[in-house]
């Protein structure tokens, strides 16, 4: 146990408050749309932020309860109890003991990774669906009906007219209904007034001020305020004791019961996880936290919140973002989030009461309104159709069955329609059990990672479980080049790795997707084997975006297409054996072709068993004729067979350029005279490349793999100052 | 020297490849061919070798054709122990379909049986090949040291100019695990230790070696035996993989749950040297 240093407390004092102010009409309005006891929600996030200031492994995650559960637990108090509402409340609680316990489980057993083994499609359609099923229920709330008959999220939505009719002839009903519109409308309001003294206080506290407001001005003036009815406030029980409720173990070997505790607890994981991921995202001071260590606490928190009557304790992502808004740096501000709201519910329990539930449900409603909105829609179908069809697949699975069926349902619909995408799905049986990467040290600090054959959300823990292991202040090559298909998950988790490496002044580059057939411009759209139909239409890769920005800013010219080798780098010795394809991502110069960068795509092998490989070279071209030759660093190999036979020049002049680079060629004299006094004074100052002559031309390249971007704005330097000097050097 | 050959579009290709070899390595080569029961393969087999001694190809070369039949890799087997064959060559696909995976193509059998050296060749050229980068294991096993003396013979002989000896590491609960900032400073400084450990083992090995005129580079890699240095010599396009021998005789269930050497013979990267030596 490592308790935050005392010299951070002062600065979190703040944060705290403003979240609890959050915290707890979230808290109560929660709990009631679970189905419970506003209290339950109260004693949640008092445990949850105990417990994980003392054992959590993040910093500035804040603890409590979440929108995911509360579609799991309304259903468990219906079920379990058969009617009663406290009995099944009593069993509910038991269960999310037994949740607790299993995350405690998961989180020894190191299943920190478990939100990255589901497709990032599906989770996103059933967090969606959860938005939706939250909507759903608390719009009848809204204008006053606490009651609906319907149970499932289709038959709420239909029952909405019929409410609405109810809340309409009966006006005693008007109050409740409009301050909920109301409220819900400064909710949508409120959050886009930038940074105005409006926004120094969160929207929900707004709200609730209304609600109370109108409670009061109604106690003074009943004519101008009719009051609201008592079921239509929030109720809170008369005393301390009275409201902790105790679990009921005896349903504990009932089906229904385990299926539940496992529901719940599999759904405070993921959200959990989801949350700390985005939440390390915005850390201002950019640490990892410690997933497997968060998960124990939220166990162990859960266990004790449902042993006193409390809903299960998740990571939150909203609460979180406010925290770091306001400043946060520590787990103190969780503590003191805690703090307030146990303080709040003490000093000010009778006037919370005058809050009406229709306030509380106008919080919830936008909330799943958040989660379910049509952006939410808009921004898969971006990613590409797959994506879109996935998502919704999920969503209305995850309406009409239940969670984990849906979420199992659009996993499995992931896992056809890639199969179909692959193309030929001997790739995915056949690797499906097979590591698939390689990360191995290119240089110090520069590590290189290696995917084969296919990389999807099924074997992404393996791509993960490398990059973990390399330090943020790294450089990062992620090449796909012998992969044939990378989904959207996989693209999205880089992503965010991506900007791990940024914030801890590392990077992280992807590179060998340019060659892929894709489903649309979104640069984490799926790639595939390209169809024969994509051969012309299509979208630029990031690394085609940057290296035309690149050509724009330096006046050079960017040719994404392919084109046959029309520039003759099948001349050189190099590609003797090795016919060369096409060539695309051309950089030269605007006017004359002086030099030209390529990616160069040739095969290796004569008969089957051809090997594609792609690599990044400049050619150079030489207005005289020039002897052959080859240059190579000491340590690059000798990559020609036919100069074989011929011995190292030895530059008696130039001891150092001898011992550096090895130099080969059949014309020993002649080659001297062409590398004369300046252009060997040039190459030592210069980054080792290795350069071959076939007397017309220069070929250099460093690698045979695809250049990274910064290597290739070295390559390009390198060119134009070394074809200046040979235009100077031998005019 | 012995190559088994059958009919196959690759034959004359592999021929050439092994001739070339012999008269870099060996002295003599043997070709075998194992005849299906009433077939006319003969004949043809025959024609080719005669078509070939002709040419430059075999010219130079001592050579003995050896016609057996029965089983394919036990008659090659039986012709290799008869005639004390140092090195025996074979052509292989680099990938093959299921079945034929769980079955066992020829020159896999001949690896997972025989007791001698075996230089697999995947991709076959009719010009000469070029080994200018090897790839051979630098794992801790008694045999590695003999590997890595005769792979450098080898290279010498071949002309290459780059040895990489990589050294696969299983990591453990220490270099594992990353969840964290702690976690990740542990986890690398576990890392940097084994590093170092591992590259003096392999100069102290390399010490009592004769240096070649080759660039020698360790690599250590942590990740599952027998599939990372298989997927390093694909990225690094080397021409050569050297592997020490299987300590067991594999059978149809090391196909099935895939581990170190099955990994590679089931996706061939490049040409592969099995060296069967005796630890020291």
């Amino acid at each position: 146990m490592s308790l935050p240093s005392f010299k951070t407390l002062s600065a979190n004092i703040l944060p705290g408050l403003v979240v609890s102010l959050v915290a707890l009409p979230l808290g109560f309005g929660l709990a009631l749309a679970s189905g419970a006891p506003p209290m339950a929600g109260v004693i949640a996030a008092v445990v949850g932020a105990i417990v994980l200031f003392f054992l959590g492994g993040s910093y500035v995650v804040i603890s409590g309860p979440g929108n995911g559960l509360v579609v799991v637990t309304l259903f468990a108090i219906s079920s379990l109890g058969a009617g009663d509402a406290l009995l099944g409340y009593q069993l509910t609680l038991a269960a999310i003991v037994a949740s607790g316990g299993i995350l405690v489980l998961l989180g020894v057993f190191r299943f920190g990774a478990l939100a990255e083994f589901f497709p990032a499609s599906a989770i996103k359609g059933m967090l969606a669906a959860i938005g939706l099923i939250i909507l759903s229920r608390q719009i009848h709330v809204l204008i006053g009906i606490n009651n609906p008959s319907s149970e499932s999220a289709p038959g709420l939505i239909a029952e909405i007219t019929n409410s609405v009719k109810i809340a309409w002839l009966d006006k005693s009903y008007y109050p409740s209904a409009l301050l909920g519109l109301l409220s819900l409308t400064l909710l949508f309001i409120l959050p886009n007034k930038g940074k105005s003294w409006l926004s120094k206080i969160p929207a929900p506290m707004w709200v609730i001020s209304l609600g109370m407001g109108y409670s009061y001005l109604s106690d003074f003036y009943p004519h101008l305020f009719p009051a609201l009815a008592d079921d239509h406030l929030l109720s809170l029980p008369a005393n301390l004791e009275s409201s902790f409720v105790f679990p009921n173990f005896s349903e504990w070997a009932s089906g229904g019961f385990i299926s539940i505790a496992f529901s719940l607890a599999f759904i405070a994981a993921i959200e959990s996880l989801l949350s700390i991921k985005a939440v390390d995202k915005l850390d201002p001071l950019h640490r990892r936290s410690n997933v497997n260590k968060d998960l124990r606490a939220l166990g162990l928190a859960t266990i004790i919140s449902g042993m006193i009557g409390g809903l299960n304790v998740v990571a939150v992502i909203a609460r979180s973002s406010v925290n770091v808004n306001n400043g946060a740096s520590q787990r103190w501000s969780n503590l003191f989030h805690g703090i307030f709201i146990a303080l709040f519910f003490l000093l000010f329990s009778s006037q919370l009461q005058k809050i009406p539930l229709s306030v509380l449900a106008a919080i919830l409603v936008y909330t799943g309104y958040k989660l379910t909105a049509p952006s939410q829609f808009r921004a898969m179908y971006s990613v590409g159709w797959e994506e879109l069809s996935l998502f919704v697949i999920t969503y209305l699975a995850t309406l009409f069955t239940n969670l984990i069926t849906g979420i199992l349902l659009g996993m499995l619909a992931t896992l056809i329609l890639q199969l179909i995408g692959m193309g030929r799905s001997t790739i995915f049986f056949r690797n499906l059990l097979r590591p698939n990467t390689l990360l191995y040290e290119e240089e110090p600090n520069k590590y290189h990672l290696s995917v084969k054959s296919f990389a999807t959300f099924l074997n992404f823990l393996r791509i993960k479980n490398h990059l973990d292991t390399i330090s943020t202040q790294a450089e990062v090559i992620v090449d796909f080049s012998l992969t044939t298909y990378v989904d959207y998950s996989v693209l999205e988790h880089l992503h965010q790795y991506k900007s791990n490496f940024q914030n801890g002044g590392g990077h992280l580059e992807i590179i060998g997707l340019d060659d892929m057939g894709r489903s649309s411009s979104h640069p984490m759209a799926n790639r595939h084997p390209r169809k024969f139909f994509e051969k012309r239409a299509y979208t630029l890769t990031r690394r085609q975006k940057v290296l035309r920005l690149f050509a724009l800013s330096h006046e050079y010219k960017f040719d994404y297409h392919e084109i046959d080798d029309s520039l003759g780098f099948q001349n050189f010795e190099y590609f003797k054996f090795k016919p060369v394809n096409l060539l695309r991502n051309r950089l030269s110069p605007k006017g004359q072709l002086d030099w030209l960068l390529a990616d160069v795509h040739y095969q290796e092998g004569d008969f089957y068993g051809n090997q594609d490989l792609h690599a990044t070279m400049v050619c150079i071209t030489l207005k005289k004729r020039a002897p052959l030759f080859v240059i190579d660093r000491e340590s690059l190999l000798d990559k020609v067979a036919f100069l074989a036979g011929f011995k190292d020049i030895v530059f008696e002049l130039h001891p150092d350029f001898s011992k550096r680079f090895k130099v080969k060629g059949d014309n020993a004299m002649a080659i001297k005279r062409f590398l004369n006094r300046a252009i060997i004074n040039f190459l030592e100052e210069n980054k080792s490349y290795h350069i071959e002559c076939n007397g017309q031309a220069l070929l250099i390249f460093e690698k045979e793999r695809n250049a990274t971007i910064s290597e290739i704005k070295q390559m390009v330097n390198f060119a134009v100052l070394f074809s200046d000097l040979l235009k100077k050097v031998h005019a | 020297m012995a190559i088994g050959i059958g009919l196959s579009p690759s034959i004359e290709a592999n021929i050439t490849e092994a001739a070339r070899l012999c008269s870099i390595l060996g002295e003599k080569l043997f070709l075998i061919h194992v005849e299906a029961p009433n077939s006319q393969s003969r004949a043809a087999v025959e024609e080719l070798v005669a078509k070939l001694a002709k040419s430059k190809v075999l010219a130079d070369l001592k050579h003995e054709i050896i016609f057996e039949q029965g089983d394919i890799t036990e008659s090659i087997i039986k012709v290799c122990q008869d005639k004390k064959v140092d090195l025996l060559l074979a052509g292989a696909l680099p990938r093959e379909g299921l079945l034929r995976y769980y079955m066992g193509s020829v020159a896999r059998q001949l690896v997972r049986k025989s007791s001698f050296s075996i230089l697999l060749l995947t991709n076959p050229q009719r010009f000469p090949k070029t080994y200018s980068k090897i790839v051979v294991t630098g794992n801790k096993h008694p045999k590695t040291p003999d590997t890595i003396e005769k792979t450098i013979q080898v290279a010498d002989a071949l002309g290459s100019r780059k040895l990489s000896i990589v050294d696969e590491v299983i990591p453990d609960k220490n270099t594992k695990r990353a969840a964290d900032n702690e976690e990740l400073e542990r986890c690398n400084r576990w890392r940097d230790i084994i590093e170092q450990r591992e590259a003096h083992r392999l100069s102290l090995t390399l010490a009592q070696l004769e240096q070649a005129d080759l660039e020698i580079e360790t690599k250590v890699v942590f990740g599952k035996p027998g599939y990372s240095i298989g997927h390093f010599t694909q990225t690094n396009r080397a021409e050569l993989l050297v592997l020490n021998s299987p300590d067991t005789k594999l059978g149809f269930m090391d196909r099935v749950f895939t581990h170190d050497m099955e990994y590679i013979l089931s996706d061939l990267p490049s040409d592969l040297l099995i060296i069967h030596s005796h630890s020291k």
